[in-house]
């Protein structure tokens, strides 16, 4: 493979395990998560901490240091905003994001403020040390499958029919005794910890933490592929990761002139974003689960007449 | 003392606009049950519409631009609605769905207007508008006062126009129970769309105030929202003025925490005030009755 393919099979396996976690957050429990970026951040710094302060640059004490954070900052959000209402967890979500953004921004000594932390090598693993992009491929390759299939398993278990139980109906989980809000605030924590857990992959292969990477738009922008990918499917999260890493990409390439290339890619973006929702109403996955665009916009249109004819009927019956 | 009470005073600005921007994004997130990000890019495209028009001319080209401005905003968002947001909750789409449709058409709109308008800063001819004077002591200038001014008047007729007026009853009824609303004879679909464009236009205000105050820059509207968003929460969904007191605090405090700690952190201060708001007063700072939800 090319390095610019490689490159961006890299990138698109570190994203698809982000992804993966908010999908658990989003797709399952529907909580509305905006700071999945800045978890992803605490991941980065915690390795930019590790090659800067303790001259390591061992992986698992990247981990070790980023997960609890990630997981203890996940859990106060949650645990503080999930016992009232869920648009309290937005502004929760919204504040983490953003205080969490100055507290990197300001702190210079690890985050090199605007111009970020640099000089950051490929990190090394149980003694071993990728070198070359195939090697990298072979490391985010391994993880990531590790992370899908402990997902896909954890969904099969009985605790994962409780979290998928969440997203359908949570006064009958919690007349069955269980509590909804424990269930959310744990699969919240855990989708969080997944963005950490990508974070030193990320800095380690760019070589650079920057702030800019980890901040409220990256969090929208992640927000919105999930739901692209398909929210509630596992595979979902790793397509709405192909979309976020490949559609820019792919707009790169293109030979746009460069004084209003920006623009145009961004109208581009925005355009497929408004037609995959209006068209694609279950996301990628669900579409292709169910069959092509062009029959789910005949069917849609049928069944609009259908409903049309339905709603007078019911009407007339309500009224006579 | 001195250095605070000025930092109220300027505060009073931007929570007079948050109030505007709060109360009309509020509105319109219960009527369209959508989390409006485009907000503030329709909000921009009047005021760059409106700035446009103005160029260098006096008050009358300033209020002839503005006009302009609003229709097209309000034409805007009503069409956005029955274009887009409608169908969607209609089909059962869920909230993050048209948050990204919502994300999507921002990015789209936003793209558009930096290649029709460029995307340098405009500004108004603010006929001194801005021009601080002295006032016991502190700098005060006629733009503090009509935004002051024009929140309390806006948000008092949206407020009595909800309570007391016909139209404004069936608005509330077709917010809280819409099934219900269509049922004794309402007919929901052009009032929801009649009021969206209300809104749209309304929504002209805050941005245009804060055009007015700095500069019209196209990508300065999520700080804006952001805000907004804030003020529709800790207010108390559905109430007007809750939100309007809670944009006014936001403002304030954000005025507050600029003066007395380093200026990039004074919206850490204003989200942490909001957390520990949602930790002691779940219910808004204005309470509401739970049934009015």
């Amino acid at each position: 493979m090319s390095p610019a393919t490689l490159d961006l099979v890299i990138l698109l396996l570190i994203f698809a395990i982000v992804t993966v976690g908010l999908d658990l957050i989003i797709g399952y429990t529907r909580i509305f998560s905006i700071n999945q970026a800045l978890l992803f951040g605490v991941g980065a710094f915690s390795y930019a901490y590790c090659v800067d302060f303790l001259k390591t640059d061992s992986l698992v004490v990247a981990w070790a240091i980023a997960l609890p954070i990630a997981a203890g900052l996940s859990a106060a959000i949650g645990l503080a905003s999930l016992r009232v209402r869920g648009d309290y967890f937005i502004v929760a979500s919204f504040g983490a994001q953003i205080i969490g953004s100055q507290v990197l921004f300001n702190w210079f000594s690890l985050t090199g403020g605007a111009t970020g932390a640099y000089g950051l090598p490929f990190p090394r693993i149980l003694g071993w040390t990728p070198e070359t992009q195939n090697d990298y491929v072979l490391l985010v390759g391994v993880i990531a499958a590790v992370v899908y299939v402990a997902v896909a398993l954890l969904l099969v278990s009985p605790w994962g029919r409780l979290v998928r139980a969440l997203g359908e109906d949570q006064a009958a989980l919690a007349a069955a005794g269980f509590d909804p809000r424990r269930l959310q605030v744990v699969a919240f924590v855990l989708g969080g910890s997944l963005a950490a857990l990508a974070g030193p992959l990320y800095a380690g292969y760019l070589g650079i933490a920057q702030i800019g990477d980890y901040s409220l738009n990256v969090s929208i922008s992640l927000l919105a592929m999930v739901i692209l990918g398909g929210a509630g499917r596992v595979a979902g999260g790793l397509l709405g990761a192909g979309v976020f890493v490949a559609i820019p990409y792919m707009l790169d390439r293109t030979s746009l002139s460069s004084a209003t290339s920006g623009q145009i890619k961004q109208a581009i973006f925005g355009g497929l974003l408004l037609f995959i929702v209006l068209f694609m109403p279950s996301g990628v996955t669900g579409t292709l689960a169910r069959g092509g665009v062009v029959r789910r916009l005949v069917r849609r249109l049928r069944r609009g007449v259908d409903d049309g004819v339905s709603r007078t009927a019911e009407s007339t019956e309500g009224t006579g | 003392m001195h250095a605070l009470i000025q930092a109220v005073i300027n505060g009073c600005v931007f929570g007079g606009i948050y109030a505007l921007a709060g109360v009309t994004f509020g509105l319109f997130y219960q009527v369209s049950k959508v989390f409006h990000i485009a907000f503030a890019t329709l909000g921009t495209l009047g005021t760059m519409i409106a700035v446009t028009i103005a160029g260098d001319g006096g008050a009358a080209a300033i209020i002839a631009g503005l006009l302009v401005g609003v229709a097209a905003t309000a034409v805007a968002t009503a069409a956005v609605y029955l274009v887009i947001y409608r169908p969607l909750v209609r089909r059962g789409a869920d909230t993050g769905t048209t948050f990204v449709a919502s994300l999507g058409l921002s990015l789209l709109i936003e793209a558009l207007m930096s290649l029709g308008f460029g995307s340098q800063n405009r500004s108004f001819n603010a006929l001194g508008l801005t021009r601080q004077r002295d006032v016991a002591g502190f700098g005060v200038s006629p733009l503090h006062l009509t935004v002051v001014a024009l929140m309390v008047v806006v948000v008092g007729m949206l407020s009595s126009a909800l309570r007391r007026t016909r139209v404004g009853h069936q608005v509330r009824a077709m917010i809280s129970h819409p099934e219900q609303a269509e049922l004794v004879g309402i007919r929901t679909f052009p009032l929801s769309l009649a009021v969206c464009a209300v809104i749209g236009g309304l929504s002209v205000m805050p941005f245009a105030l804060q055009g007015l105050n700095s500069s019209v820059v196209i990508s300065s509207g999520l700080p804006l929202t952001l805000f907004a968003v804030l003020a529709m929460i800790a207010g108390g969904i559905g109430s007007v003025w809750g939100t309007a007191v809670a944009g006014m605090a936001i403002g304030v405090i954000n005025g507050l925490a600029a003066a007395v700690v380093p200026g990039q952190w004074a919206t850490s201060v204003v989200f942490v005030c909001a957390l520990i708001l949602i930790v002691i007063r779940p219910t808004g700072v204005v309470r509401t009755p739970a049934t009015a939800r």
